[in-house]
């Protein structure tokens, strides 16, 4: 029985995509079948961000039509065996993602034995973002600590608890996690930036992890690299820790706190 | 058994709905000041049934006219009262049932002192005074209304003909809104809106106060700066007292 995950924000440019690829493949890093899904026709990034958009013969779109089918479609992974792609249509318009084509897809990958389905949501809360969210089980809430993200990753929760079709059938609800991304606790400590306890009384819903701004994911998606696989970078290791809590585990928060360096260091030190 | 005997069944029903009063039998100013109140309802009146009250008019204005200008703006005008000398065969071609609403009876007896809307006092987004179809002394007369997730940005409750309980949070954008009262266990941070068809009995309470806007019955304030407020964040119970809304701790 396969568990779907969408990887939703409301607002564009939080991170949704370096989170799916990273996710994904931390994923498939501790040994589970895992697929991570492009959801965004028309405006196709997880094959870059995954680094392979010269392997792209079909896509999402080609299987949900009939013109390919889900085998000629999936991309396997370079570096992990265990996971695959299913990139978007790059010429199509959304109205190409049908509810039953969406449905039929993710039937067909249980029934490839996937343990995990990883849908990159589109920004927005139109027919994309609503059709990527409504097969869903978990939603990794992507939320950067600044007001128009906070607000609208509130929009997407609600958004979440009515329209998914664990709401429409009354089943148990789609299990939210807010996520942290582009952290910067010097920023924060200065009152330039929300924290995240203030983060946490407007949302209300868990955390499952913070991740550091760094200069790390712009090096990885250069490489065409999920930013986990930059083992000593920061964000390799705060997306390590979220798979970990995701799978279930105790992992205390990371990357959160700002230290004012001593007097020498910030007289001879650097940044 | 004859099967088209049994394929429709008349019962009764009881209707809760909107009555226009109207005061003048111009038609001109009828329309005109028809649209001025949808327009300043918003979406609120939108799609609600209408019965048309014109007891108190001694000659007919264009019925007609009256009818498609309350279509256009989205209302449902579904019957008539009026002094049967004013019968007309507009009424039947407009398709408006003739009717004899029982508020009129109910609200000329006692208890209904305290009820009674008052017509002069303007306020925002009332179109008439609404039916009071239900005993003078409970408004009310559905259950209340339970809510038990949070409500975030953008999502609307409207608890009809009854109080509203909210057990969670009230997130900045969202909108409640009851014909009742409502409770609000939880951050309070959207817009509350209690009395909703002219009920100035109507409360609002609240466990922790930092609404963005308050009203009841139709008098509403908006919260700007909340900080310096000593109840900011503190359990709070919000009443009409005449035109002002008087905002008191939840407990003395």
């Amino acid at each position: 029985m396969s568990r779907i995950v969408v990887v939703t924000s409301g607002k564009g440019g939080v991170g949704k995509t370096t989170t799916s690829a990273s996710f994904s493949a931390g994923l498939a890093l501790r040994g589970h079948k895992t697929v991570v899904i492009d959801f965004d026709v028309g405006l196709r990034n997880l094959d870059l961000i995954m680094g392979c958009e010269r392997r792209v013969v079909y896509d999402f779109v080609n299987v949900i039509q009939g013109d390919a089918t889900l085998n000629q479609a999936l991309i396997r992974d370079k570096q992990l065996d265990n996971l695959y792609i299913l990139p978007a249509s790059q010429t199509r318009d959304k109205d190409a993602l049908t509810r039953e084509g969406v449905e039929k897809v993710l039937e067909d990958l249980a029934a490839m034995d996937f343990e995990y389905i990883v849908c990159d949501s589109p920004a927005g809360i139109e027919t994309g973002a609503i059709m990527a969210a409504y097969f869903a089980d978990d939603a990794l809430v992507v939320t950067n600590p600044e007001v128009s993200s906070v607000r609208d990753s509130d929009r997407i929760l609600g958004i979440l608890s009515a329209k998914s079709r664990r709401a429409e059938r009354g089943e148990q609800p789609v299990q939210e996690h807010l996520l942290l991304t582009r952290y910067n606790p010097k920023r924060v400590s200065e009152g330039e930036m929300l924290s995240l306890r203030d983060i946490e009384d407007i949302l209300r819903i868990r955390l499952i992890g913070v991740i550091p701004e760094s200069e790390s994911v712009l090096q990885a998606s250069n490489q065409g690299i999920p930013a986990i696989h930059l083992k000593d970078s920061d964000v390799a290791q705060a997306y390590a820790d979220v798979v970990a809590r995701y799978l279930g585990e105790e992992k205390p928060l990371r990357f959160v706190d700002y230290e004012k360096p001593g007097l020498f260091k910030r007289l001879f030190g650097s940044k | 058994m004859n099967k088209t005997a049994i394929a429709l069944d008349f019962k009764s029903a009881t209707l809760h709905t909107l009555r226009a009063v109207l005061h003048t039998a111009d038609t001109v100013s009828l329309i005109a000041a028809l649209n001025q109140r949808m327009q300043e309802a918003g979406s609120f009146y939108e799609h609600e049934s209408v019965v048309l009250d014109a007891t108190g008019l001694t000659e007919s204005p264009n019925w007609a006219a009256l009818v498609a200008a309350m279509r256009a703006a989205r209302l449902h005008p579904i019957g008539i009262q009026a002094d049967p000398a004013l019968q007309d065969d507009a009424w039947h071609t407009a398709a408006l049932a003739p009717l004899e609403l029982s508020a009129q009876r109910v609200a000329a007896s006692a208890a209904a002192a305290a009820q009674a809307a008052p017509a002069e006092h303007g306020k925002a987004g009332s179109t008439g005074k609404s039916a009071r179809a239900q005993p003078a002394d409970n408004p009310l007369s559905g259950e209340t209304r339970i809510v038990r997730q949070p409500l975030r940005s953008g999502q609307r409750i409207y608890a009809r003909g009854c109080d509203l309980i909210v057990l969670g949070m009230v997130s900045q954008g969202a909108e409640v809104i009851a014909d009742g009262h409502i409770h609000v266990y939880g951050p309070l941070r959207g817009k509350a809106m209690a009395g909703a068809r002219g009920n100035e009995q109507a409360m609002i309470l609240t466990t922790h106060f930092e609404p963005e806007l308050l009203a009841i019955a139709g008098v509403y304030r908006v919260f700007e700066t909340q900080a310096s407020d000593p109840l900011y964040k503190r359990g709070a119970r919000i009443e009409l007292e005449g035109e002002t809304l008087r905002i008191r701790a939840l407990t003395s």
